[in-house]
């Protein structure tokens, strides 16, 4: 009863919301139906976040390698 | 969550030690309990609101406490604390409940004593709780939970504080769920958002809300755009200093080079010239003796000249002067001796005496002739002294011009002398000039020249120092140069670093966005749902007759019940009690089904379910939420236990238990006694 559907995210059509936002999304639903405190999802979210930020950063460099 | 079983200890008008178990079984879901007011049907109500949530008060009774409109309700059995009056008495409720496949077990206590002064009775405000959890093995858990806290959260868990007033209602007050003020549709609004856990996409937003705060200061406070466009101004600036620094050390250095060259050259030129100095010393020296021979010429010409101009005339006629002497000479008597100054023979005549003899003579006398004679050659002899004189004048002339004669032959030697001497000069200058013309330098131009080496030296003495200054200036310039580049570079990784903020602040906001398109869809959607499944329920509820009444039952976008008629006009208040009842009932129920998808497992406590609600409309109700809900408690009057609702009861085969509330003597001692429905005659009992 207490948990919501986090299929939710995917029922919003915009193409402007990356993959990764919505996976994001998922994550935070997951952990907020599992009754985890915002403080630790809020610590969670930013390392996620500058994972993605940093993983793009590397595939980037690569691309920037390979057309070099 | 199901109910299992209360059990309630000297709690308001339970005497001792009473328990109820509710039918707790999906095809024998409907507990009945009947009392007559004032045997403890609210109190059954209130038990379960004190020991699942701690509340002594009823919703309903909160407002008239706080506007002193009602007075505390006592919770410890009065009777109780009448007999153990000075003693601290203890009213307690158990409940009994599973969820999610775990079993609960709370029990809670709450303190009373009575004053044996003045009978007045203290409660604490203090309660204990404990909860023990047993799990679907039968496994009780190892520790029991006594903190008030824990044990709301794992209620609250089960089914929200928030939410308890739409399952654990008073149905003669449940119509209030369908009014429009503003407090009641805030009610509704938490209830919807927490049953549908719509308040989980609101702690999303929150949490990425406060997030992306926190990046939007760490973005703010660490832009170091404008420092990087300051420093690399300042960079460009410094460049442009050094290269002008460098030019015009440049521009110093190509001077200071060719004066250095100028100089040179000029060192050569003086060195090569250095015995022209002399020569001109000595041509200065030799014009100076000729020019002092000069003057002396010019001196002696005029002197010359002076005596030309006095005796020229003279000189001239010296031959005729020699011969006009001789002629005078030679025209003199030279006999004539006269021996007395005429002036002594006019004397005599005069007097008539001989000055020689003192004799008188007269006129005639010899003397006298004699003397007269003497006179006249006197006067002879006057003459030849004239051209005596003027042989003397011309002698003397001549002597003269001799004299000028000699003294311009004089000059003229010495005019000889000089000019010769001056001609010597002059060529002895002109040989010296004509070895300084073959030195090609002449002594102005020496001149210029030292004029200029002295110049050219002070000015080299100046850009040599200008040049050093520069150099320094340079070499300042290099050395902040390489700071703010270093700068640079150290900002622009922040630069970077900070993009990745911005980045991130970038994926909170899509977050953000998209958390809100998810609430504000799925809010509507679920409106819309409750919407169709409240009047589907309220069709199911109301009597036949009133079908068409209500064409649609709407949740409004600020969560408000609108009720449209046939004519899709708003008609909320124009329905009665009885019907609004039935409204509330349906859009709980529907609450209910899309919060447990339709299997739901929320207990529905229900005191005085039909007190307002028509025989059909109750049929109805009896009927539908039989089906519809998980299971069923309801407190009821013996009016609203008549042999038709016993009847239409029994005919939904999920009526299980069946319990009556008797305070025979009136004494506030309830007993709680389980009645065995089928013995049970409700025309006998009314």
């Amino acid at each position: 009863m207490k948990s919501i559907n986090i299929d939710l995210v995917n029922e919003i059509d915009s193409s402007n919301d990356s993959e990764a936002i919505k996976e994001l999304a998922k994550e935070i639903l997951k952990k907020i139906n599992a009754g985890n405190s915002d403080d630790k999802i809020k610590n969670d979210l930013d390392t996620e976040l500058y994972k993605i930020i940093h993983n793009q950063a590397l595939n980037n460099n690569e691309k920037d390698g390979d057309s070099e | 969550m199901i109910l299992k079983r209360i059990r309630l200890k000297n709690f308001r008008q339970f005497y001792g030690e009473q328990e109820i178990e509710f039918s707790n079984e999906s095809n024998n879901n409907i507990t009945t309990i009947l009392g007559e007011n004032g045997c403890g049907k609210t109190g059954i109500y209130r038990a379960m609101i004190f020991c699942l949530y701690g509340e002594k008060n009823l919703s309903n009774e909160k407002k008239h406490l706080k506007d002193g409109k009602q007075d505390q309700v006592h919770l410890v059995n009065l009777n109780y604390l009448e007999e153990h009056k000075g003693q601290v008495c203890f009213a307690e409720v158990e409940i009994e409940l599973s969820n999610d496949k775990k079993t609960y077990v709370i029990t809670r206590k709450i303190a009373a004593k009575k004053s044996e002064i003045d009978d007045s009775i203290k409660e604490n405000e203090e309660l204990d709780v404990s909860m023990q959890i047993i799990d679907e093995k039968g496994n009780y858990s190892p520790r029991v939970i006594t903190d008030s806290i824990e044990v709301s959260n794992i209620v609250n868990e089960m089914l929200d504080k928030g939410l308890k007033d739409f399952f654990f209602f008073d149905g003669e007050q449940i119509e209030s769920l369908s009014k429009t003020d503003k407090e009641m549709r805030e009610a509704i609004k938490e209830g919807i958002t927490k049953l549908l856990q719509i308040d989980h996409l609101t702690t999303a937003i929150n949490i990425v809300e406060k997030s992306k705060q926190a990046q939007q200061r760490v973005v703010r406070n660490s832009n170091p755009n404008s420092e990087l466009t300051r420093l690399l101004e300042e960079i460009k600036e410094t460049k442009n200093r050094i290269e002008e620094k460098r030019n015009e050390k440049d521009s110093k250095t190509k001077e200071y080079n060719e004066n250095q060259k100028t100089i040179e050259t000029i060192e050569e030129k003086r060195k090569k010239n250095s015995s022209l100095k002399q020569i001109y010393e000595k041509i200065h020296s030799i014009e100076g003796t000729r020019n002092s021979q000069n003057d002396s010429l010019k001196q002696n010409l005029g002197l010359m000249k002076d005596i030309v101009c006095l005796s020229g005339s003279s000189m001239i006629l010296d031959d005729y002067m020699i011969k006009a002497a001789k002629t005078l000479e030679n025209s003199m008597d030279n006999n004539i001796s006269v021996l007395l100054p005429t002036n002594q023979l006019e004397e005599m005549l005069k007097t008539k005496r001989c000055l020689c003899c003192n004799r008188e003579f007269h006129d005639g006398d010899i003397s006298d002739i004699y003397i007269k004679q003497m006179l006249k050659l006197q006067e002879k002899i006057g003459n030849q002294k004239d051209i005596s004189s003027i042989v003397n004048e011309i002698n003397r002339a001549r002597s003269s011009n001799d004299r000028n004669k000699k003294s311009i032959t004089d000059y003229l030697n010495r005019i000889e002398s000089l000019k010769s001497s001056i001609e010597s000069f002059n060529k002895e200058i002109q040989d010296y000039k004509k070895e300084i013309n073959s030195s090609s330098m002449k002594e102005s131009e020496l001149a210029n020249l030292a004029n200029a080496y002295a110049q050219l030296t002070a000015k080299q003495e100046g850009l040599h120092k200008d040049i050093i200054i520069l150099d320094k200036d340079i070499a300042d310039l290099i050395e902040g140069l390489k700071e703010k580049e270093e700068e640079y570079k150290k900002i622009e990784q922040e630069q970077k670093n900070n993009d990745k903020e911005v980045e991130k602040l970038g994926y909170l906001d899509n977050l953000c966005n998209l958390f809100t398109s998810i609430k504000e869809k799925y809010s509507k959607k679920m409106r819309e749902k409750l919407s169709n499944e409240a009047t589907q329920n309220f069709r199911e509820l109301i009597a036949d007759k009133d079908k068409n009444l209500i064409n649609r039952i709407e949740i409004g976008d600020n969560y408000e019940i609108i009720v449209k008629g046939w004519d899709n006009t708003s008609i909320l208040q124009d329905i009665s009690s009885g019907q609004r009842q039935i409204v509330s009932l349906a859009v709980i129920v529907g609450l209910a089904q899309i919060a447990c998808n339709n299997d739901i497992n929320i207990p529905l406590f229900m005191d005085t379910p039909f007190g307002r609600v028509s025989s059909e409309n109750r049929s109805n109700t009896i009927s539908c939420l039989s089906k519809k809900v998980g299971q069923w408690i309801l407190l009821v009057t013996d009016t609203e236990m008549t042999e038709f609702e016993y009847n239409e009861l029994l005919k939904t085969k999920k009526w299980g238990k069946f319990y009556i509330l008797d305070d025979k003597d009136n004494k506030g001692k309830t007993i709680i006694t389980e009645k065995d429905k089928q013995l049970y005659d409700p025309r006998k009992e009314v």
